[in-house]
C-alpha cells in the first residue's frame, strides 16, 4: 500500500505545482521584468541551450499563439506533444505503444536535442530563426 | 526485445524526466538522465538486467537532481526578486 499512497502523493504534488506553473506562466509575460529566472547557462556562456526561450513560449502557448512559441522555442510543442502522447497511453487513453517506450527513443531525443543546440546557435540565414 | 521472454519487464528509464529537464531546465542534467535512460534501453535489449537496472537508478537520480535543481533555483530566484518586485507592484498601485 505504501507504494500506492506514494504514488498518489506524488500526483498530487505534480498537479498543484503543474496548476501553479500554469496561472504564473498565463498571467506574467517572461519577455518583460525580472520576475522569471534567466537561463543560467545564456546568462555565463552565451550560449542558447535546448530550453532557452521555453518559458516565453510557455507564455505564448497559453495565450494561444502558436506562432510565437514556435519563434521562441521550435522543440516545446514535439516536447509537450511527446509527453502527453506518454502520458495518454499511460493512463490507458491512447492504447499505442508510447513514443518513449522504444529502444532508440533515448538515443534519438538525443541527437534532436544536441544539434537542435548546435543549430540554434549558428548566426545565419535558416539557423538564425532557431534562436529563441 | 526479442530473446527475452524470461527477463523480468525493463526498469524505467524516467525519459520523460529527462526531456522536461532538458526543456525547462539544465541541459546538463537533462542529457545526463537522456544518456542513462539509453543505457537502460540498451542494456536490456542485451539481456543484462542488472546493468539496466543500475542505469535506471542512475536515471532516477539524474532526474531529481534535475527537478531539484530547477525548484532551487525558482526558490532563490523568488527569494532575491520575487519579494521584491511584488513590492513595486504593489507601489505601482497607489500611484
Amino acid at each position: 500500500m505504501p507504494e500506492a499512497i506514494k504514488k498518489i502523493s506524488l500526483i498530487v504534488i505534480l498537479g498543484v505545482l503543474s496548476i501553479l506553473a500554469i496561472l504564473l506562466y498565463f498571467s506574467f509575460n517572461p519577455e518583460r521584468g525580472l520576475l522569471f529566472p534567466k537561463c543560467p547557462f545564456n546568462t555565463y556562456l552565451g550560449i542558447y541551450c535546448s530550453g532557452c526561450g521555453s518559458q516565453r513560449a510557455i507564455h505564448d502557448l497559453l495565450h494561444l499563439r502558436i506562432g510565437e512559441a514556435i519563434s521562441h522555442n521550435l522543440m516545446l510543442l514535439p516536447a509537450l506533444f511527446v509527453i502527453g502522447q506518454h502520458l495518454a497511453t499511460k493512463l490507458g487513453i491512447v492504447k499505442r505503444e508510447s513514443l518513449l517506450n522504444y529502444r532508440y527513443s533515448p538515443l534519438i531525443i538525443l541527437s534532436v536535442v544536441l544539434l537542435f543546440m548546435v543549430f540554434r546557435n549558428i548566426k545565419a540565414f535558416p539557423f538564425e530563426y532557431l534562436a529563441p | 526485445m526479442e530473446n527475452n521472454s524470461n527477463m523480468p519487464p525493463k526498469p524505467d528509464n524516467y525519459l520523460v524526466w529527462a526531456i522536461l529537464s532538458t526543456i525547462f531546465c539544465c541541459i546538463a542534467t537533462g542529457i545526463a538522465s537522456i544518456i542513462y535512460a539509453s543505457k537502460v534501453n540498451e542494456a536490456y535489449a542485451r539481456g543484462e538486467y542488472e546493468e539496466a537496472q543500475k542505469a535506471s537508478k542512475n536515471a532516477k537520480m539524474w532526474a531529481l537532481i534535475g527537478a531539484g535543481f530547477s525548484l532551487l533555483i525558482w526558490i532563490i530566484y523568488f527569494a532575491i526578486f520575487g519579494f521584491a518586485i511584488l513590492g513595486g507592484m504593489a507601489n505601482a498601485g497607489s500611484y
